[in-house]
């Protein structure tokens, strides 16, 4: 499994929660909070559970809107780095 | 037992349709008034609005957590706010609609995923999507209605209570009420309820060949079971003094409503005393100039409800149309469809009319295009277990 990027999230982000037609999901997000990107949480329980089947990682509970796809990103790669140890 | 009942000054002032036979009003007006062109529905096939058009019309961010039925909804809800804006506040609307599967298509694929697939694979929007509040909910979050708002379940009568209720929260002082139904459902598991219902046409077994199967006859000596099929409409429900003083049309004012509970097997008794009640509350029966009638199309209860009317009007003493035998029966959408054709014909002065052959003796069945000639109209319906309900509509008084 090559590691997980933002292009990932991008894509995997727009199947799961899908767009509103106000924000679009595209590689300028990174640094914006879930909150600010109209990703409400059943949206972002969406995203991180179609993250988890395809990295094949588990994600700690408790990501909230104020979280961003950055920090997502990172999470999902330490997960993968501690997965290959 | 009957409930309370809007006043007279109660009126609609938009309607929104979507069915076989179109995903907009006007298709569905002049499908239903002008030349039979669509073929007739027939035993074993599932009529329903074209969903891929209406979800064009959707973000995928919507698309993604409801149902087909309940993007249908949307996009009638839409249509409405077009019509008549959203009112001045978020408190002046409020979401009264009527339900009898949620989202099932949504729900039967989410099953199907947590059996094939573990709960980790389960759409976490099913968590609403599948609900019987589905529509009502989306509806209100979408416009950020924020007036009183429930969902009605009471079978094919659910269209009618969820528009008396909405009339009589109208009555009461709510300025406006988003009422009607969204129902029906195209998932497998859906479709194979609604043909065991005992009054559904016995559809064709897979790959049975012969005769074309039973096309929908209700109130027809030939009736052999009802289709079962999707189909929405809403209505906006306003005060009607508050509508003169804006300048804009109403369609049709609720007149009356009544509800009662008759168990089957004879509702004769019961329909007749429905229909004089309602009557009772707006006026004469001679000022009708069409009942709406429900037209189950299993002969005893086509029989009751053909006696029902002829004991209250007299032998063809009223005129009697059926449309819904060219779209399906369609649930609580069935009678919100059929309330809504009745305000469009109050406005129009023409009656949809039924695609049916051999009407059953006594009635006076519009089989054709034809002019309404009295200002009231009466919509009748039937719900499976013994739901019974009557709207009256009426003309705009002249100010």
């Amino acid at each position: 499994m090559s590691e997980f990027t933002l292009e990932d999230f991008v894509r995997i982000a727009k199947v799961a929660a899908g767009e509103d037609g106000m924000v679009e999901l595209d590689l300028t997000i990174g640094a914006q909070s879930f909150d600010d990107l109209d990703l409400d949480s059943l949206s972002v329980v969406a995203i991180v559970t179609a993250i988890e089947a395809e990295a094949d990682v588990r994600l700690p509970d408790g990501i909230g809107g104020n979280w961003t796809p950055d920090d997502l990103v990172e999470m999902v790669q330490s997960a993968q780095l501690v997965g290959r140890l | 037992m009957s409930v309370n009942s809007p006043s007279a000054g109660t009126a609609i002032t938009a309607v929104a349709l979507a069915n076989h036979l179109g995903t907009d009003t006007d298709a569905v007006w002049k499908a239903l008034t002008g030349p039979v062109t669509a073929e007739p529905v027939r035993s074993g096939s599932y009529p329903a609005p074209d969903h891929q058009a209406i979800a064009a019309g959707l973000t995928s961010r919507i698309k993604v957590r409801t149902d087909p039925t309940t993007q249908v909804a949307l996009h009638l809800a839409d249509r409405l706010v077009d019509s008549v804006g959203t009112g001045a506040s978020p408190y002046d609307t409020g979401v009264m609609l009527a339900n009898t599967f949620g989202g099932l298509t949504f729900g039967q694929r989410e099953i199907a995923n947590l059996y094939q697939h573990g709960p980790a694979a389960v759409s976490p929007f099913q968590s609403f999507a599948w609900f019987f509040a589905v529509n009502t909910g989306q509806v209100s979050i979408r416009h950020a209605f924020k007036g009183p708002s429930g969902t009605v379940v009471t079978e094919a009568c659910g269209g009618l209570d969820a528009i008396g209720q909405a009339g009589a929260l109208v009555a009461e002082g709510q300025p406006r009420m988003v009422a009607g139904a969204v129902d029906g459902t195209s998932s497998p598991f859906g479709v194979a309820l609604q043909y065991s219902h005992p009054g559904a046409a016995p559809a064709p077994a897979p790959g049975e060949s012969g005769p074309k199967p039973a096309g929908y006859q209700p109130l027809s000596t030939r009736a052999a079971g009802h289709v079962p099929g999707e189909a929405g409409c809403l209505v906006m429900v306003e005060d009607l003094a508050d509508v003169r003083q804006a300048g804009r049309q109403a369609y049709a004012t609720l007149a009356g409503y009544r509800s009662a509970f008759c168990p089957e097997p004879d509702q004769t008794g019961a329909i007749e005393q429905l229909l004089r009640d309602v009557l009772g509350e707006v006026g004469d029966p001679g000022e009708v100039g069409v009942v709406f009638a429900d037209g189950l199309a299993a002969p005893g209860a086509d029989r009751q409800e053909a006696e029902a009317i002829v004991a209250v009007w007299g032998e063809r003493g009223v005129p009697v149309t059926v449309p819904k035998g060219r779209f399906g029966r369609c649930c609580a959408a069935g009678s919100a469809t059929d309330a809504g054709l009745a305000a469009l014909c109050l406005h129009t002065g023409w009656i949809p009319f039924a695609d049916v052959r051999d009407p059953l003796p006594g009635l006076d069945l519009v089989t054709a295009p034809r002019p309404l000639e009295r200002p009231l109209a009466v919509v009748l319906s039937r719900g499976y277990g013994g739901f019974l309900s009557a709207l009256a509509l009426a003309a705009v008084p002249a100010a």
